[in-house]
């Protein structure tokens, strides 16, 4: 069987840039994560980097989330509330994952996945762009 | 390598002819050429304006070209990934990761039906535990009574040997003898019934506990092995469906490779063009900087180079025709490529469920089905050492029953031995020993009574032992509780689908990635098909050299007019001899054809164009 050659397929691009660095790079990582367990379920060893992903995800969750609070609340954007219930929403969700997989439950990865893939997809390539799109609309820029 | 060696063939060529022009009128032009403003006469600020124009062309087109050939090869190796992403597929479905998944499926289902018998036998084994621990109680339902008799016998054995006064004293020994011995039956008696007590209890506990599992766990396991079964059919079918797709799919990837370089090799077409357009260019500077005959004839261009203007401009047309066509062809291919691969990434998502919500997704439901049986299988195996744990608790009961049943059976001996020796005692003392002997054989049936049921008791101790050993798995291990999983099916089980989720998540993970390659693929040859502009550059730009050498032949046309000028077609057999392809030479002739007709009255000075010589070029033909 033809080995295949490693690709990066869950690739954070500029056009994702929120254009806050500390943020971006936060969303890069996120991005690395996802992509690191793409790669380990890839060759069905997905069920080894579970406990560090989750484990990953529930800290990366509480510093992420607090920053893009933070900056929310200094660029005085408006749908803050609404934004901040979806990061509950998801902690909620990491953190209940988290639980299963200590509890010994260990084939979750496909859903863990598809929750990364939503998590990229709905909030940093959603949510987050229309704080992009806020500041740039009112000329707020925090590139340094 | 042959191009190479032509162009510089000749640049040599060219080179030489112009050497052979006097050296300060060649500098001169040169400087021309080569300075950063043109100048010289209108015609030949003219002929410099197209000709930079051309060699823009030739640059923009050259790049254009480069980046499109290095996005081809960057799509070949894509789709090449691709091709090899379903290769990789097709084997896990079909080869040996995929048997492997199907007898790990297998192991599931056999695990599940050995733990459910286990579970039905474990449960029939308790409840016969507990009807025979009834028998046992009832066995010993009338021991108090038994009891409460002996000590009357006993006390009427000393009212009657006082009677007897010193003829009664052998018959002391009987009251004092069997009195504490029936007590002692009657401790053993009720010991026997505490541990049958408890020995219920813990039999209501186990059967419960069984009970439990088997409609809770046990029922919600087979259950869920009979949805695994559902979906390992559907997963079956899936499979087939998926081998046979990822093979026709490889084969159309493998296709679309080729599609992809034979584009890459026919966008080459470029380079017959280029070097049209550079030969134009070549002619055009070598009337620009020649000398002509007539310097007097002010701005105008050299009737002479009229024919070579109108052969230019039809090797022009000739290159924007070529150029569009081969566009044409090219961004059809592309469009054609991008639509396979698009039906194709399409299909790739389709193929294992891999739905664009995704909650329905196949594999999701896979993978909570695996969940969920190792949960049950869990809950099962939790239950199964519970049951595990009660058996051995009751085989400690069981034994202390045991053992006062053993003291019992040899106290109820020792009183029938003792009021047989009475009987035969009242006997030797003939009618006044009646009262006594009557007690005596009366004491020996209450013994061999006794002894009946607990017979009865031993027997069904024993039935209980062999219950209780079915439960533990007749293992000496389970009277200590230690062994949850004997045979460590459970273990079994969770190692197979373990094996199966990972081979899930495989699939699942190269399903994407072929969907997602597929889908980036056909999205980049889209955006490359958009963005070309090289077409409608290449039309511009030739449309307007022509006009351009149009006009001036006419302004040379119309100077030649009565002044002896040349024929049209004379003296372009030594442009012929920059020609590197059949295309310019077909051109060639076809314009000189056209002239001839044209000019009839000077047949004769037409330029010879000869075939077999090289005045037509180096008869190279390169694509």
């Amino acid at each position: 069987m033809p080995d295949s050659a490693v690709i990066d397929l869950i690739q954070w691009t500029p056009d994702y840039a929120v254009g806050v660095p500390q943020i971006d790079q936060e969303h890069q990582g996120l991005f690395a994560k996802a992509e690191s367990m793409r790669q380990a379920m890839l060759v069905g060893k997905g069920k080894d980097e579970l406990d560090f992903l989750l484990g990953n995800l529930v800290a990366y969750g509480c510093y992420h989330f607090d920053h893009e609070e933070e900056l929310m609340q200094r660029i005085g954007y408006p749908d803050i509330a609404e934004h901040r219930k979806e990061h509950e929403d998801m902690k909620k969700r990491v953190r209940a994952m988290q639980e299963r997989a200590s509890a010994g439950e260990k084939t979750m990865t496909i859903e863990v996945m598809l929750f990364l893939m939503e998590w990229v997809k709905r909030h940093v390539i959603a949510t987050d762009l229309r704080i992009a799109g806020y500041m740039k609309a009112r000329g707020i820029s925090l590139a340094h | 390598m042959i191009c190479a060696a032509a162009a510089a063939s000749d640049k040599l060529r060219a080179a030489g002819r112009v050497m052979r022009k006097p050296l300060h009128r060649i500098l001169l032009r040169f400087e021309r050429s080569n300075g950063s403003a043109s100048t010289g006469t209108d015609w030949e600020i003219a002929a410099d304006r197209v000709i930079a124009d051309l060699e823009e062309l030739n640059r923009s087109t050259e790049q254009d070209f480069l980046a499109v050939g290095g996005k081809l090869i960057e799509f070949r190796s894509a789709a090449r990934q691709i091709s090899s992403d379903m290769t990789a597929l097709t084997e896990l479905i079909s080869g040996e990761q995929g048997r492997n998944a199907a007898q790990a499926l297998s192991r599931v289902l056999e695990r599940s039906n050995e733990m459910s018998a286990r579970m039905e036998q474990s449960g029939q084994a308790l409840t016969s535990v507990r009807d025979l621990s009834s028998r046992i109680r009832n066995a010993f339902l009338k021991l108090r009574e038994t009891v409460s008799i002996f000590r009357t016998m006993c006390t009427l054995t000393r009212i009657e040997t006082a009677k007897l006064g010193s003829a009664g004293a052998v018959f002391g020994n009987l009251a004092n003898e069997v009195k504490p011995l029936s007590e002692s039956i009657q401790q053993g008696g009720e010991r026997v019934l505490a541990a049958s007590a408890q020995l219920a209890t813990s039999l209501q506990s186990a059967l419960r506990s069984g009970a439990e599992v088997s409609a809770k766990d046990l029922k919600a396991l087979q259950s869920l092995v009979a949805n695994v079964v559902e979906s390992l059919q559907s997963f079956e079918e899936r499979q087939q469906r998926a081998r046979e797709a990822s093979i026709r799919q490889s084969a159309e990837y493998a296709a679309v490779c080729e599609a992809i370089e034979e584009l890459a090799g026919s966008i080459q077409f470029h380079d017959i063009t280029r070097q049209q357009i550079e030969h134009v260019a070549e002619t055009l500077r070598q009337i620009r900087f020649e000398p002509h005959g007539n310097e007097d004839r002010g701005a105008s261009p050299p009737p002479e180079i009229q024919s070579v203007l109108t052969l230019q401009v039809s090797q022009l047309s000739n290159a924007a025709s070529v150029f569009a066509a081969s566009m044409d062809r090219m961004e059809r291919a592309l469009d054609g490529i991008a639509a396979r691969v698009r039906e194709m990434a399409a299909a790739s998502k389709t193929l294992m469920g891999v739905s664009d919500g995704e909650q329905n997704s196949f594999f999701l439901h896979m993978e909570s089905c695996f969940t969920a049986i190792l949960k049950a299988a869990g809950a099962c195996t939790a239950a199964e050492g519970a049951v595990q744990a009660t058996a051995a608790g009751l085989e400690q009961t069981i034994g202390r029953m045991r053992e006062s049943i053993v003291e019992i059976r040899g106290i109820e001996i020792q009183i029938q031995r003792i009021a047989i020796n009475a009987t035969i005692g009242a006997a030797h003392i003939g009618a006044s020993g009646n009262a006594l002997s009557v007690i005596a054989a009366r004491m020996h049936d209450l013994a061999f009574d006794s002894n009946g049921n607990t017979e009865e008791a031993a027997r069904a101790i024993a039935s209980m032992i062999d219950a209780v050993n079915l439960v533990s798995g007749g293992s000496t291990g389970a009277a200590s509780g230690a062994v949850l999983d004997t045979d460590g099916l459970f273990e079994q089980m969770r190692q197979a689908v373990l094996e199966l989720h990972s081979s899930s998540e495989c699939c699942f993970s190269r399903t994407k990635q072929i969907a997602t390659l597929a889908s980036r693929l056909s999205d980049e040859i889209g955006s490359v098909r958009n963005g070309f502009s090289a077409g409608t550059l290449f039309d511009q730009a030739t449309g307007r050299a022509r006009s351009e050498l149009e006009r001036l032949g006419a302004e040379a046309v119309s100077v030649s007019s009565g002044d002896g000028a040349l024929a049209p077609g004379q003296d372009m057999a030594r442009f012929a001899k920059h020609y590197t392809m059949q295309r310019e030479r077909d051109v060639h002739e076809s314009v000189f054809a056209a002239s001839a007709v044209l000019a009839p009255a000077a047949p004769s000075e037409a330029p010879p164009v000869e075939r077999d010589g090289c005045d037509l070029g180096e008869n190279v033909e390169l694509f």
